[in-house]
């Protein structure tokens, strides 16, 4: 009997420490990934990835510490057919070769306007650390009976880390990173 | 300026130095070790090309692409261990399935992600491009000709690929082109042309093969463009008889005919990739 009892308030100890977390996945119709690159010191060229999906996690505290995403890198879309075209060849994505560009977070800390989410992003089979600056839009239920909410993510990288070297530093190696992200509780 | 060195300036400055070297050092005498020499002058003028491009030899090689130096190396001396070891039939049984199973290790990263339909397509297009490369290692001697529409095919590549897909690749192409090119202007300055052995043609042949491969492959370069370049050693007939029509003796004249030619199939080529948009 003394043991039923103990174990019973273990179960309430171990639960109440618990912290609830919902789960997201990341809809890609609200959603862009969008990278910045800048041209030849003249003005920002700004494209992004159509393809790509993922799903995150939210806290009860606000907190996200599990994210993950993965961007098809043949859909990169600058608005020029044949610069895009280049940019899936070796010279830049390698599109063929690394089909996968991918996020997996690692960490997060809480901010007063968001967080920062820690993680590694692997770009052209290479694995490096990365800093999303995330800002939270807004959340609730939508009109069809769902829950969603939103966050914009930002991190700059120096894609020659990654080894896409070619042309750098004629054309700059620093690029920017945008997620406007919308994701749909499960 | 950096892009013009890199792919043109320290190849064909290579491959002047090592080309003229070996040609004033060895003399008649030692005639086959002569043009083994002139070979690796040559393959050492794009390999200078090919590790500028790539911002010297610590630059990670994670790409497929920057691992063909390698790779096609391999298959050289392959060709030239055939060449010295075994018989004339067997090398030529022997070479094409050795080649083949070198150029699948260099792009197997490729090979491995693909569907079984396009797996078919990649083996039968690999089979096109390397076939009509290839071919001229049993028919077409390593000749004055053969000097020449070389020059041409691999400059007319090095356009191609930059335009339609890669620029990294038609760099490579580039570098190739200059290292051939330094080749082809110290034979212009000869009387007696000196032709490179078959084994190094071989070599060459792979390199181009090669290039042509990956620039299909992995940047979607136009197929039938790549063909066509692939097409120029095959015209060495047609040369061989427009030469002997015109009754010309001198090297530069017989190769501003062979050039000649041999653009026809490149221009066509690059009327097939020529940019309908604007250039970024």
């Amino acid at each position: 009997m003394k043991l039923k009892q103990t174990l019973v308030a273990l179960t309430f100890f171990l639960a109440s420490s618990m912290v609830y977390a919902d789960n997201y996945k990341i809809d890609p119709t609200h959603s862009t990934v969008q990278f910045i690159a800048n041209h030849l010191g003249f003005s920002h060229l700004v494209g992004r990835f159509n393809t790509f999906e993922g799903s995150f996690s939210v806290e009860e505290d606000g907190s996200s510490n599990q994210a993950v995403m993965v961007i098809d890198a043949a859909s990169v879309d600058t608005n020029h057919t044949k610069r895009d075209d280049h940019l899936r060849s070796p010279d830049f994505f390698n599109a063929k070769e690394f089909p996968k560009i991918e996020f997996a977070s690692t960490a997060f800390k809480k901010t007063e306007n968001g967080g920062v989410l820690a993680g590694k992003l692997s770009l052209l089979g290479v694995t490096k650390p990365v800093e999303f600056e995330l800002t939270k839009v807004g959340e609730g239920k939508d009109p069809w009976g769902g829950y969603r909410i939103g966050y914009n993510a930002t991190t700059t990288i120096d894609r020659t880390d990654f080894g896409m070297n070619y042309m750098a530093p004629a054309i700059p190696v620093e690029i920017i990173l945008n997620l406007f992200i919308e994701g749909i509780k499960e | 300026m950096g892009l013009i060195n890199t792919t043109v300036i320290y190849p064909l400055l290579t491959a002047l130095v090592l080309i003229g070297s070996a040609r004033a050092l060895w003399k008649d005498q030692w005639a086959t070790t002569r043009l083994y020499l002139v070979g690796i002058g040559l393959s050492f003028g794009f390999l200078v090309g090919y590790f500028s491009i790539h911002q010297g030899f610590s630059a990670s090689h994670i790409n497929s692409v920057d691992r063909l130096f390698f790779a096609v190396s391999i298959a050289g001396l392959t060709a030239f261990l055939f060449h010295i070891w075994i018989t004339r039939l067997r090398r030529y049984l022997l070479m094409p399935p050795a080649t083949f199973i070198i150029l699948y290790v260099l792009i197997s990263p490729l090979l491995f992600r693909l569907q079984l339909a396009e797996a078919v397509g990649f083996i039968l297009g690999t089979l096109l491009i390397w076939t009509a490369s290839g071919m001229v290692w049993t028919k077409i001697s390593h000749s004055h000709i053969s000097n020449t529409s070389y020059v041409v095919a691999a400059l007319g590549s090095a356009i191609i690929i930059s335009l339609d897909g890669s620029l990294l690749i038609g760099q490579m192409a580039g570098a190739l082109t200059a290292a051939a090119g330094g080749w082809w202007l110290l034979n212009q300055t000869q009387k007696r042309h000196e032709p490179l052995g078959k084994a190094n043609m071989v070599f060459l042949q792979l390199l181009l093969g090669a290039i042509l491969t990956l620039a299909y492959f992995y940047a979607e370069v136009n197929l039938i463009a790549l063909l066509l370049i692939a097409f120029v050693p095959f015209l060495y007939p047609v040369c061989q008889r427009a030469i002997a029509i015109s009754g010309t003796t001198a090297p530069l004249l017989q190769s501003i005919v062979t050039g000649m030619i041999s653009s026809i199939p490149v221009l066509m080529a690059l009327w097939l990739v020529w940019p309908e948009q604007s250039l970024y």
